[in-house]
């Protein structure tokens, strides 16, 4: 289960995020659990492994909307420095950004259940 | 010109110099010719009063022997005979009936009877006289003297007897002199010229009154001075013609002393015929002068006139010269030095053709160069793919080695692509397509952004890493993040290339007010290594593209030499510099400096309650700096250099009961590391004050075991004034006081009708329920074509705004805003599109214009700001709809 404490102590902005939702814990929470879920998360690491840059933007992109509105700060850091360079379409190891998202990723999920 | 002008000045004194001389010349010319007029005037008209007067000599002649003659006549007649006292009573009477001054008979032996009147006391040429009577002159005119008279005698041949017995040979027939004067009219005083009557012997007959002399020589000799002779050969020469009969001109001056008289005459002289008598007409030049001089003066006056207009004309036809030259002459220096500056231009052209020349096959020459080291850098890592490649498909079963070998290739393409970037960014700025897109950007996410991508990099290089921030003023600027982003990463893969295990690289920002004015401020970005550092000749030429110091260090190093002469190329687009400082052994230090332009951001009073709180770091710089920050944002700072004062000082204040409410130690410190520094504290002092670590590295490597001393969080450098304050801010759990900050007012934009378009479906539920909470109607579409189509098919008027996010799959925001906008009815032109970017630098806000949108909001959406702009854009939708 999901709580503000576990989120905080997994290193996000809940105030920042709640902001966004208007105060409403119970969305906000609903919401974290949406964007765990997120598609995107699948996207990306397929893309970035098939050269698709193009694509891998979009879902990059994507991730960092929601990680944004929502004050996920630590999945916010290595998804917003991937979408910087993927915006360029550089050619580059994404590898260790990929790897700290999708850790941190694992671990809300794993505080989430 | 100044040669040209004495030239005319010159030219025009000589001119007057030649006109006045001229005109003198003439004057002279003229007053001689005049004096010479003068004299034939006087000579002339002289000549004329003479004739004149000889005329009327003769006149009164032949007068008096008609009368002479009826005496004679009657003589003959009266019966007297011979008896001498008849005749003589005769001759009386008709004497007296001719009214004479005497009558007389005059003998060969010169007896003279007188037969009337006075007695002639003497005569006046005797000789004369009797010579004449005794040729037999029928006529003769002497003169003689009575008692009483001066007398003019008539004398002609007459015989009668005489009392004393002898025959006469003549008759006297006298007349007063001044009755002849008189007819002569000799003695006019109103004439110009007057007369003398002198005798043969120049002895005066009829003079001027004041006449002195007695005769005329005397007169010569005394007051005349004749004109090209001497007056002794002057006398003579009337004497000549006195005795020839001729007549006698002379041009005099006349002189006389006693009366200051100097006069210029013209004498004439001619004989009166049948007399021993010289008539002498004289006229004084005065009045001829007066006369002469006036004509002379206005022939002079009209001469000096039209020397004048003819100067005047002269100099006229001489200065339209002057500028007819003179604008020859200009135009001529035009031509001159156009010509010159032609062939200078045409000099300088060649030049500037040779210099292209031989730059063009410099760069060729470089072109080349670079191409066989790049062809060297591509074949080796193309060379390893391939290679790998084939080992891995020979070895498709051993898992490791494929691992191996695909590791070898990832690096390798790897490599290959960063060369490939560079190319494609060089070759874009030298066919000048890239431009620099300024937006604002915040220079506390860039710096975090950027120490996030190199601190793995660093940490696998074992080098030590620091970052530090002083002064800054601004931390929104207008600038283009991606190239500065470049800029600051080719600066530190460098550092990171070129320093040594163990070395340090340094990555400064501060910032100082910029000379271009209040909106702008001059910011500071350094990147310092201690690496190897570089040759002063090298140094000069390293933004060169394609050239890298040519030495064995280097060569094992890769790279293409693009990267810096890509960075110069930012740089300066930018309007900025770059200072390169180096020492070969020892390090380099690049140092960019650049004035941004200030994003005018709402200060947000960030205003902190007035917390004591120690900073620990063993940077004095850092100290100071995160202080001063501090300082402003309220609180009271204080700061110390190890990890043992900080828990002296912190022990310190808790006895004193004063304790800090927060303490900022850095990961990193000489002595006792910040986590122990940290764990002694808490063992102190329990759980009580929060401490947070601050530190250049990566958070996640150290969370453990920081959370494990007791370090309740983590903020991360550069310690930006605005990162200081969030994070102190979440300690007092004020999180919700910027809320509050927010304005009161809140506006109405109940009942609206919003289109949503955006393809996240987190950010699209969030976005809803903000827009419902606030009383509007959303319908969402997750994508461009899907938005288009729904706003195709809704009834006219139906929406009242758009949200239109610009990233999304199928059709973007641009495209679809377009499509909307190109709809055939009322409300596709009217209805307002409000975009929403993610990024400041995502999206060009003049593509969004372009395209037809009316604003754009940033992501992650502000409420509040939403509702304003809604506020703003929809209501005249709304006024429509009602209407």
């Amino acid at each position: 289960m999901l709580t503000m404490e576990k989120l905080k102590s997994w290193g996000a902005d809940v105030d920042d995020g709640m902001k966004r939702c208007l105060n409403n814990e119970a969305m906000y929470l609903r919401l974290v659990n949406k964007f765990l879920q997120a598609a995107s998360f699948e996207r990306l690491p397929e893309a970035l492994s098939a050269h698709d840059l193009e694509a891998a933007f979009q879902a990059a992109h994507d991730l960092k909307g929601s990680a944004a509105n929502l004050g996920l700060t630590p999945i916010l850091g290595p998804v917003s420095r991937m979408t910087e360079q993927l915006r360029a379409r550089r050619e580059m190891d994404y590898e260790p950004d990929l790897e700290k998202l999708l850790r941190e990723r694992d671990a809300l999920k794993s505080l989430a259940e | 010109m100044k040669k040209e002008l004495r030239i005319i000045v010159g030219g025009l004194l000589l001119m007057l110099v030649i006109a006045s001389a001229v005109f003198f010349g003439l004057y002279r010319f003229l007053d001689v010719r005049t004096e010479k007029d003068v004299r034939e005037i006087a000579r002339v008209f002289l000549g004329e009063i003479a004739g004149q007067e000889s005329s009327r000599y003769e006149a009164i002649k032949a007068i008096r022997y008609t009368q002479i003659d009826s005496m004679h006549k009657e003589l003959e007649t009266s019966g007297a005979g011979n008896d001498p006292a008849k005749v003589k009573n005769v001759l009386g009477h008709s004497a007296a009936f001719q009214d004479l001054a005497n009558c007389t008979l005059i003998s060969a032996s010169g007896h003279m009877q007188t037969c009337y009147g006075d007695p002639i006391a003497r005569l006046g040429g005797e000789s004369y006289l009797m010579e004449s009577l005794a040729s037999g002159q029928k006529q003769i005119v002497t003169g003689g003297w009575t008692e009483k008279e001066q007398m003019i005698i008539f004398a002609a041949p007459f015989a009668a007897p005489m009392e004393n017995g002898e025959t006469s040979i003549g008759l006297l027939w006298c007349k007063p002199i001044s009755l002849f004067a008189q007819v002569m009219n000799l003695s006019n005083p109103d004439s110009m010229v007057y007369f003398f009557i002198i005798r043969r012997d120049t002895s005066y007959v009829i003079h001027t009154e004041e006449t002195v002399e007695d005769n005329y020589d005397e007169l010569v000799r005394k007051h005349v001075i004749p004109e090209g002779v001497t007056p002794e050969e002057c006398i003579e020469l009337l004497h000549n013609a006195i005795a020839t009969d001729s007549v006698f001109t002379m041009h005099t001056h006349f002189v006389d002393d006693s009366q200051n008289l100097n006069v210029r005459r013209s004498v004439h002289g001619m004989p009166l015929k049948d007399s021993n008598w010289y008539l002498l007409s004289i006229i004084p030049y005065g009045a001829l002068d007066e006369t002469i001089a006036e004509m002379g003066h206005s022939r002079s006056l009209s001469m000096l006139v039209a020397v004048f207009v003819l100067f005047a004309a002269l100099l006229a036809v001489f200065g339209v010269y002057i500028r007819i030259v003179r604008r020859q002459m200009t135009q001529l220096e035009k031509a001159r030095s156009v010509a010159e500056s032609a062939s200078l231009e045409a000099h300088q052209a060649q030049e500037a053709a040779e210099a292209a020349r031989a730059e063009a096959e410099a760069a060729n020459r470089a072109k080349g160069e670079f191409l066989s080291n790049m062809s060297h850098d591509i074949r080796t890592p193309m060379n390893a793919i391939v290679g790998m490649t084939a080992i891995a498909r020979d070895h498709i079963g051993d898992q490791d080695r494929v691992r191996d070998c695909l590791k070898k290739i990832s690096l390798s393409g790897k490599q290959l692509l960063g060369l490939v970037n560079d190319i494609l960014d060089m070759s874009k700025i030298e066919s000048g397509k890239m431009t620099l897109n300024p937006e604002p950007l915040s220079l506390r996410q860039t710096m975090e952004t950027i120490c996030d991508i190199v601190r793995p990099q660093i940490k696998a290089n074992g080098q030590l890493f620091d970052i530090f921030i002083r002064n800054i003023l601004a931390e929104e600027v207008y600038c283009d993040g991606l190239r500065l982003n470049q800029v600051l990463l080719n600066f530190l893969s460098n550092a990171m290339k070129f320093t040594p295990e163990g070395g340090r690289i340094d990555l400064s920002l501060w910032q100082e007010p910029s000379p271009k004015g209040e909106g702008f401020v001059r910011t500071h970005l350094s990147v310092r290594d201690t690496g190897m550092g570089m040759s002063e000749e090298f140094r000069a030429k390293l933004f060169t593209a394609f050239e890298r110091e040519d030495n064995l260090r280097v060569r094992k190093t890769q790279g293409t030499g693009l990267g810096l002469a890509i960075v110069k190329y930012i740089v300066d687009a930018m309007g900025g510099t770059i200072e390169v400082a180096s020492q070969v052994g020892e390090g380099t230090d690049f140092h960019v400096t650049v004035d941004l332009e200030k994003v005018p951001t709402d200060p947000q009073e960030m205003v902190l309650p007035d917390w004591k709180i120690l900073v620990v770091d063993d940077s004095p710089d850092l100290c100071e700096t995160a202080s001063l920050s501090l300082r402003e944002l309220g609180t009271r700072p204080e700061t110390c250099l190890s990890g043992e004062e900080a828990l002296e000082k912190v022990l310190e204040a808790d006895r004193k009961g004063e304790g800090y409410f927060a303490l900022l130690i850095d990961y990193r410190l000489g002595g006792m590391s910040g986590v122990e520094t940290a764990r002694r504290i808490r063992d102190r002092l329990g759980s009580r004050v929060p401490i947070r670590l601050i530190s250049a590295y990566d958070w996640a490597d150290i969370a453990e075991e920081a959370a494990a001393a007791g370090i309740t969080g983590f903020i991360p450098k550069p310690l930006f004034k605005s990162t200081l304050y969030r994070e102190l801010k979440k300690l007092s759990g004020e999180a919700e006081a910027r809320a509050a900050d927010s304005p009161e007012r809140t506006e109405n934009i109940a009942g609206l009708r919003i289109l949503l378009a955006e393809d996240n479906d987190i950010n699209a539920e969030i976005a809803s329920m903000i827009l419902e909470e606030s009383g509007c109607a959303v319908e969402c579409a997750e994508d461009g074509k899907i938005a288009l189509d729904m706003f195709a098919a809704s009834p006219q008027g139906y929406f009242d705004a758009i949200l239109m996010d610009l990233r999304m799959p199928h059709m973007n925001g641009i495209e679809a805003t377009e499509n909307i906008r190109k709809l055939h009815r009322a409300d596709a032109a009217r209805v307002p599109i409000i975009a929403m970017t993610a990024d400041a630098f995502e999206e060009d806000a003049r593509k969004c214009l372009a395209a037809g949108m009316n604003a754009h909001l940033a992501k992650p959406i502000d409420i509040e700001l939403l509702k304003k702009t809604l506020a703003r854009l929809a209501p005249r939708a709304r006024a429509v709809k009602s209407s």
